[in-house]
């Protein structure tokens, strides 16, 4: 008789015993020795954690530890939305928190980008900032030739503690803006009065999806669950896109449009519906400003042949979906943030917008055109929020345009910019132009990051302070799509010297009330888990219908009554009306109406269109570094149509060399047919062996929108054009 | 007849997210070149449109195992209910099994200098949770299952899935279906 | 993967087996004019297969727990091949006994036991390569390439150690050149037969082709034995090839091995996933 090896183990680590139990004497030594498992003695808790990466879905994770050190790391079924699993780069956290390559200590750096760091203590870290800081506040009169570039690296809500770092010193320079989504939220201000979308839970009630720009397969996997649910109960999906996405490849229908020409096809709806009379009167009545006016402009500018012609999809599907979408209800439309990277984008999305309102399927259960939302993140911002200290000179932070980082840093005047702070951001690596990037990093005097990773951007800093990662440090996160809310417990002590931004920022301000009382208004100290508590409100616990902050501890909770967005039909716009018709985007140069604009076209020596979405291993530079990624893939690629690669003799793997007037990147060539011909896709990211950067070759473009609701357009970062050539 | 415990991969459900794959390692704290699980792509040809689907793969935990046969330390186990065990403290890292898996599922991890593989997460199968893959996929397109119950809507490979019948897998497959370009 | 030590293990014990295989047969034919050149030879035999399996030890992950291979006798080949190369080596010591004692007939049925499990070891060892999964592999060709290294290298081997000691001894090297001719063709039909399938064999053999080193395979294990030692078959006078020549000859045809047992671990292709036949 067999014992079980369990109950064997059990007794092996009980005695220490190892000889002579279970297996007869022969049958011993071939059986190797037994693995001594010491569970019985080890202590073990599950902790709750949030990832807070600039990502749709915001898991809430669970995090089991062993005697202090992270075991496993795996969804929390309590968050409806994700459903108790977390997606591949959640599932590499364990090697975040482990990898040999984390930045241990405070370094200094001998000859910025020369690679010769010197280990040095915290306080010799401060000290040396202090005195930067200080030194720079002499000369120039002000702390304004501080600049702080900071943004989604981590947008857990105690980590605005970083913008609070430099309040509580002065008036300073802020990187204003955000890449990624800005048109797109300026275009649904305008006619909603600001962004919402419905609970995506309710995806599932939709009987029509259209996924119109947006691969949820790689960036928000949790939604294609709610994506199938639909399918499952009838609904049918169709996928609007220049690529065919792994989401392309789970819908019924596949529309590949030619980029930036989404309003087109839009209007060209819309037309079908006008003419076709299959509009709903009743709302549009009821609820909107402008639909004459928007009507008349598509009676007099818009045809379906107009709209075939521009998009590169024939009349009959233009008829046959826009026929399908409305009479089909609830139609939900989905609209990514990759198709408003242009320079027409946000009118584009006003276009998409106004299909959802002429079909009356905004404020129905199941429909929407839905975006992001910003509802629930009404917190205090208790870590962020910190007065000048006395007698600061100026009045206000003044701005520098983060998508037009470098030349805005490198033009500023009165006082010039010579010190800069970052934090939660890549910009050597992430942001457009590189070249120019990398010199406003040299013309600096001092540069100070804060990261994970010894990346491209710490590579041209002076000194690098070692973060946690959300494991060790409390906070408490939201989404910019659903609605849930989850707090970071502290699962595990900080690893090496790292530290909380809240912590450098607490540091940093004795450092310098030491070198000069009174030039810092952040305080020194404070629990941190009661810091959390003083993010919140009254207004947000009612919100998520809490009556203690603490209530949160018992695992994440959900915001009430948004299941469907404006259901109540009151909008926030001027006439609390959905606008067609927008006085206020007139304000901000644009047409009142969603109107098309020309999007931009390739040229002679550059005639292919560039688009570099996101990549399905990494959030922009986070996570393709760690080895475990590169256990799944370790190369990036251009994606070519064959048609392409074999007008420039490109065959598969071959090195290609993709340029245009400011720079180039050089990659292997992967065929396929689910791109189109004459536009090549290159996903963006960070690789730690790699010289590889698509930057290179993108230029900081202004999209059409994003000054009304972000402060600055956004980056029309897919009207790149460029040319090839085999290497 | 003895159960036949196995993967069911929905590849009409599988969006490609490499969760699964990922989830297996954070689980196992595998070493970082090593992988259980992987994600691979179908070629996009297969079904005439071109387009991208994926299939999810790791042990097949087959009926007549080869890497079982093969191994001359009897490191291999199949377990009453059908699960491929990989008896760790008795490999020698000879390498034999991983000649002889059709589908290349035994890794040689050069850390340890011995062999690795899906073992179906049989202790957490034991205290009825599910393996790490099937309860991280977050479309449900894994699952594990008794396979002799199952019926002829499951096949037994997918393009690009070597002769099942070499080793009689226990994969069973749910095809995807295919996009329609417009 | 980095496969020199069974590059050696292989090569080696079938040398030794060859070896083993010749001297027997030529002991029947009473080739053998001292037992003391026999008991010689058999060592040296005995310790060439000794290196061979000190050798298989090192392609272990865990050499120190080698032993632990031995206990799945029912269905891996490689505890099957341990055994019989064990048999092998008990049964040689035995025979080299034997040569010292003159025991004749006893001797003569020794070297035959011991020829037959070394024969049958070469060929166990060739079966644990024959694999569904490695559908190059998945044949004949193991078994015979794995022979064809012992007949090759074996009787050249014992000729060139007898020759040494006792320059009238019988014409046994006359077996490698008709081998190597032999084995080349036989080669040559593998490969086309191979290029004639379609994905794996496809590939198998044109890795072979392509490898950097597969012509001087051809040329040391081939062409050298063939051309250099076949005109012998022609001269009118009885005339041999000379120690130093055929002691050359045995040393091109080794390295030539060698390198065919690199180029057969590293062209190989597998079944796998997306690399279907």
């Amino acid at each position: 008789m067999k014992l079980k090896r369990r109950t064997f183990l059990k007794g092996a680590a009980a005695t220490g015993a190892l000889v002579g139990l279970g297996a007869t004497q022969t049958e011993f030594p071939f059986q190797g020795l037994m693995k001594v498992d010491g569970s019985d003695q080890t202590t073990k808790k599950v902790f709750q954690n949030a990832c807070p990466r600039n990502c749709y879905d915001t898991c809430s994770m669970l995090t089991t530890v062993e005697d202090g050190v992270i075991q496993f790391v795996e969804g929390n079924p309590q968050n409806t939305y994700t459903n108790g699993t977390i997606c591949v780069k959640g599932n590499v956290y364990p090697r975040t928190v482990y990898s040999p390559d984390r930045i241990k200590y405070p370094m200094r750096q001998k000859g910025r980008g020369s690679g010769n760091w010197e280990r040095i203590s915290w306080d010799e870290a401060y000290t040396e900032i202090a005195e930067n800081i200080l030194k720079i506040k002499k000369e120039y009169g002000s702390t304004l030739p501080i600049c702080l570039n900071k943004y989604s690296g981590n947008f857990e809500i105690m980590h605005y503690g970083i913008e609070g770092t430099m309040s509580s010193i002065g008036y300073t320079t802020r990187a204003t803006g955000t890449p990624c989504w800005p048109a797109g939220i300026d275009a649904q201000t305008f006619d909603f009065g600001t962004i919402l979308n419905s609970d995506p839970e309710k995806m599932q009630k939709s009987k029509y999806i259209i996924l119109w720009g947006v691969n949820p397969a790689w960036t928000a996997v949790h939604s294609m669950n709610f994506i199938e649910a639909a399918k499952a109960n009838g609904a049918k999906v169709v996928v609007i896109d220049p690529i065919l996405t792994n989401t392309a490849g789970k819908a019924h229908d596949f529309i590949q449009i030619k980029s930036s020409t989404d309003g087109a096809l839009a209007l060209g709806m819309a037309k079908y519906i006008l003419d076709n009379g299959l509009f709903d009167q009743q709302w549009l009545e009821k609820n909107s400003k402008g639909y004459r006016e928007f009507f008349g402009y598509l009676d007099n500018n818009i045809t379906l042949e107009w709209a075939a012609e521009k998009t590169g999809v024939s009349v009959d599907v233009i008829e046959n979906l826009a026929r399908e979408y409305a009479t089909t209800k609830p139609a939900n439309i989905w609209i990514g943030y990759g198709m408003q990277r242009h320079t027409n984008g946000g009118q584009n999305v006003r276009a998409i917008d106004a299909l959802a309102a002429i079909t009356g399927n905004v404020g129905l259960e199941g429909g929407g055109a839905n975006y992001a939302q910003l509802d629930s993140w009404g917190f205090n911002y208790h870590a962020m929020i910190h007065p000048p200290p006395e007698g600061s000179e100026g009045e206000a932070n003044r701005p520098v345009n983060m998508n037009n980082f470098a030349a805005d840093v490198l033009a500023a005047e009165d006082p010039p910019i010579k010190m800069m702070w970052i934090a939660g951001r890549n910009p050597v690596q992430q942001d457009p132009e590189t070249t120019l990037i990398k010199k406003a990093f040299h013309a600096m005097d001092f540069v100070v990051t804060a990261d994970l990773f010894m990346n491209k951007t710490v590579e041209l800093s002076d000194i690098v302070l070692p973060v946690t990662t959300p494991f060790e440090t409390p906070g408490v996160n939201v989404s910019y799509w659903h609605y849930w809310m989850t707090l970071n417990e502290q699962a595990i002590k900080p690893l090496h010297e790292s530290k909380s931004d809240v912590e450098i920022a607490m540091g940093l301000s004795e450092k310098m009330n030491e070198l000069e009382p009174g030039s810092c208004t952040y305080p020194t100290s404070g629990d941190l888990n009661e810091w959390v508590g003083k993010e919140f409100n009254e207004t947000i616990l009612e919100q998520f219908g809490m009556n203690t902050w603490e209530e949160i501890k018992d695992g994440p909770v959900k915001m009430k009554n948004m299941e469907v967005a404006w259901k109540d039909g009151k909008f926030r716009t001027p006439s609390e009306k959905y606008e067609f018709y927008s006085e206020e985007a007139e304000q901000f140069g644009h047409h009142p109406l969603p109107v098309y604009v020309e999007e931009m076209k390739s040229t002679e020596d550059h005639p292919y269109r560039c688009i570099t979405p996101h990549w399905k291993l990494s959030i922009h530079s986070q996570f393709q570094d760690l080895d475990w990624m590169e256990a799944i893939n370790d190369k990036p690629y251009v994606e070519i149509h064959p048609e392409l690669a074999a007008r420039h003799h490109i065959k598969a793997d071959d090195l290609v060399k993709v340029y245009n007037e400011i720079g180039y990147v050089t990659v292997p060539a992967k065929l396929t047919r689910t791109v189109q011909v004459e536009e090549v896709v290159i996903y963006e990211t960070w690789y730690k062996n790699l010289n590889y950067n698509v930057n290179y070759t993108v230029k900081a473009i202004p999209a059409d929108m994003g000054e009304k609701a972000t402060g600055m357009p956004g980056i029309a970062f897919h009207d790149n054009f460029v040319n090839l050539e085999k290497v | 007849m003895g159960r036949k415990m196995g993967f069911v991969v929905d590849s009409n459900r599988c969006i490609g997210c490499h969760s699964c794959s990922m989830a297996c390692k954070n689980y196992n704290q595998l070493n970082p070149d090593i992988t259980w699980r992987t994600v691979y792509d179908i070629k996009e040809d297969t079904y005439g449109q071109p387009t991208r689907i994926t299939m999810s793969l790791a042990c097949n935990h087959c009926d007549i195992p080869a890497c079982k046969e093969a191994c001359p330390t009897n490191a291999y186990e199949k377990r009453e209910d059908g699960i491929v065990i990989h008896h760790e403290e008795r490999c020698i890292g000879c390498g034999m099994c991983v000649y002889a898996c059709p589908y290349n599922v035994p890794q040689f991890d050069k850390e340890k200098k011995k062999v690795g593989k899906c073992h179906l997460c049989y202790e957490r199968l034991d205290n009825g949770q599910s393996p790490a893959c099937v309860s991280s996929c977050p479309t449900q397109a894994i699952y594990h299952i008794d396979t002799t119950s199952l019926g002829d809507e499951f096949a037994k490979s997918l393009p690009g899935f070597p002769d099942p019948e070499i080793t009689k897998s226990t994969t069973r497959f749910i095809k995807p279906s295919i996009v329609r370009k417009l | 993967m980095h496969e020199l030590p069974l590059v050696i293990f292989t090569v080696f014990s079938q040398i030794a087996v060859g070896a083993m295989v010749t001297l027997w047969i030529i002991d029947l034919k009473g080739g053998v004019t001292s037992n003391k050149i026999g008991k010689g030879l058999s060592i040296s035999i005995f310790v060439i297969a000794l290196v061979a399996i000190l050798s298989s030890v090192f392609h272990l992950g865990q050499p120190l727990e080698a032993f632990r291979a031995l206990v799945n006798v029912q269905t891996s080949w490689l505890t099957r091949e341990i055994w019989l190369f064990s048999l092998m080596l008990l049964t040689m010591i035995g025979y080299i006994f034997t040569w010292s004692k003159k025991y004749e007939n006893k001797r003569k049925i020794v070297g035959g036991v011991s020829s037959l499990f070394g024969l049958i070891a070469v060929m166990g060892s060739a079966m644990i390569y024959v694999l569904p999964a490695m559908p190059a592999w998945n044949n004949f060709s193991p078994i015979f390439f794995f022979v064809m290294t012992g007949v090759l290298l074996g009787p050249l081997y014992v000729s060139v150690v007898l020759y040494f000691f006792d320059k009238e001894s019988m014409n046994i090297w006359k077996v490698a050149p008709l081998m190597a001719l032999v084995y080349a063709m036989s080669s040559f039909f593998y490969i086309t037969v191979l290029l004639s399938g379609t994905g794996t064999l496809e590939t198998t053999a044109n890795n072979i082709m392509s490898h950097p080193m597969f012509v001087y395979r051809g040329v040391f294990s081939w062409i050298i034995p063939a051309v250099v030692l076949l005109p012998f078959f022609f001269f009118k006078v009885k005339r041999k090839p000379a120690f130093m020549l055929l002691a050359i000859v045995f040393t091109i045809a080794f390295a030539g091995e060698i390198i065919g047992r690199e180029i057969f671990y590293n062209t190989i292709v597998e079944l796998d996933i997306n690399q279907v036949d």
